[in-house]
């Protein structure tokens, strides 16, 4: 049995020292050229206000999606262990690996006017995804769905197999069982899933601006705002990142210790 | 407890580390390094061809976006020279001194009315950017072919509503390559390299961006060979101008 010393090794400590340093010191290089003193009136400006709304949008809107597609998902998964579960799983991950200006290309050929599903949308519905609000939903979806499926497969797998069960003898449907025993059972990680989702969703960029353009309004979110303001307007860019990192940082505040829940 | 020493995997962390950190930081001292626009892409393998005929080089290209060049410069990153793709850029960059005391007119760039294949949206004159039925795509006010665009349309009496504002002049031109995009106005480099059919407009190539360069004395030698006959003659076929 060996017990814990209060402090590690230094083989160890330095390393991860490092690590913690190649994370913060980033962040505080961004922090140090922060305007602070005009950091609200530039967050009030016109233009963020708008992109703030379009990201809120979208963001909220893909996380439902994500909720409302991958809880299926993510239950078949959990409770599947064959060979098509492990390739759905593999397909399902793809776009956390993938960079997003390739997905973006891919939802391009895909759902674009000339695409192979977006050529019939167009032609049959008059839908066209590229260059609208419904666009960048989809291109947000796309990234996000994923970081919802693996935090919610982990906890199905762990919560809710016995209860299930019983709820099974005791005569209940498949469906009636996840409705009244699985998604109880497994709360926190559906709130930390979905928590993921939207904070992935709102920091999208490189899928959006490749699929669905960059108009104020419609389709350009606060990173494309940002990516736009650091060629004219470099303080309110980082006005708008502190921001974001501001989101980003009570997200997962607010996830500690629930990421994969019990 | 599990005695197997983990020596081999740290070892073998190490030896990759010291490899990469080797590979990233070879480079030749012979290279000239030039920051271009990506407008000089799709030509690169006759400009070095062209180069190594003059005995000048090797060169080696950066090309990005102007104001990506300007602010990797500002970063620190090494160079030989710079070209930017407009004068706005040009003067910011002398603004933040990171160009040499030597400098030199490239070419320039026109903007061209661009379709998409097969001109879906039935584009005939530059008043098309205003018809709220066709997809318009154009280059945001804050880069280069944004603004000279808008300066175009402005004088030209022509009014547009697009439906997406790219970051890029490249990327507008891959959106119409994708023939997501009806029309837009382009350079005419990324519209002849990319094969684009291109709606004649009257009075539009009056409208250009001037390519100006800057470089230590290795890196004039390319600038000025970019203006000479020979690599003037390269920048021309590509569908820059004079």
């Amino acid at each position: 049995m060996i017990t814990p010393s209060r402090r590690p090794p230094l083989a160890i400590l330095v390393p991860a020292g490092l690590g913690v340093a190649l994370v913060v010191v980033p962040i505080m290089g961004l922090l140090q050229r922060a305007p602070w003193s005009s950091l609200v009136e530039r967050l009030a400006s016109d233009t963020v206000v708008e992109a703030i709304r379009v990201s809120l949008v979208v963001s909220i809107v893909a996380a439902v999606l994500s909720l409302l597609l991958g809880l299926p998902l993510a239950w078949i998964l959990a409770r599947h262990d064959g060979r098509m579960a492990g390739i759905v799983r593999a397909a399902v991950l793809v776009p956390m690996v993938l960079p997003p200006v390739v997905g973006g290309t891919a939802l391009l050929f895909a759902l674009g006017r000339r695409g192979l599903i977006g050529q019939w949308l167009d032609a049959w519905f008059g839908i066209t995804l590229p260059f609208s609000t419904a666009g960048a939903i989809v291109a947000a979806t796309f990234v996000a769905l994923p970081f919802f499926v693996t935090t919610v497969e982990a906890a199905l797998r762990q919560a809710g197999t016995e209860l299930e069960e019983a709820a099974a003898v005791a005569g209940a449907e498949p469906v009636t069982r996840l409705l009244t025993v699985t998604i109880p059972a497994s709360r926190d990680a559906l709130l930390a899933g979905v928590a993921l989702a939207w904070a992935r969703a709102l920091g999208e960029f490189g899928a959006t601006i490749t699929f669905a353009g960059n108009l104020a309004g419609r389709t350009r979110t606060l990173p494309l705002e940002i990516f736009l303001a650091l060629e004219s307007d470099p303080a309110s860019a980082v006005a708008v990142s502190v921001l974001l990192l501001g989101v980003s940082l009570a997200v997962l505040l607010a996830l500690r210790g629930r990421w994969f829940s019990r | 407890m599990n005695r197997r020493t983990p020596l081999p995997l740290v070892a073998g962390a190490a030896l990759s580390l010291v490899a990469a950190l080797w590979i990233a930081t070879t480079t030749s001292d012979a290279t000239i390094l030039v920051l271009a626009p990506s407008s000089f892409a799709p030509v690169e393998a006759e400009l070095d061809a062209g180069l190594a005929a003059a005995g000048i080089g090797p060169v080696e290209w950066v090309f990005a976006g102007s104001q990506s060049l300007v602010a990797q410069l500002v970063d620190g990153a090494p160079a030989d020279a710079l070209i930017t793709a407009d004068l706005t850029t040009f003067d910011a960059a002398r603004a933040a001194d990171v160009t040499w005391p030597d400098e030199q007119s490239i070419a320039s760039n026109a903007l061209v009315l661009a379709v998409a294949p097969g001109n879906p949206g039935n584009v005939e004159e530059l008043r098309a950017l205003e018809d709220a039925d066709l997809v318009i795509g154009s280059c945001a006010i804050e880069v280069p072919c944004g603004r000279l665009a808008n300066a175009a349309t402005t004088a030209l009496g022509v009014t547009t509503t697009p439906d997406t504002e790219e970051t890029s002049a490249r990327a507008l031109t891959a959106k119409l390559i994708a023939g997501e995009i009806d029309a837009a106005l382009v350079y005419r480099s990324d519209a002849r390299a990319a094969g684009l059919e291109v709606v004649p407009v009257d009075g539009l190539d009056t409208f250009v961006n001037e390519y100006r360069g800057s470089g230590n004395a290795r890196g004039m030698e390319v600038l000025r060979w970019l203006g000479s006959s020979a690599g003037k003659r390269i920048l021309l076929d590509s569908g820059l101008g004079p």
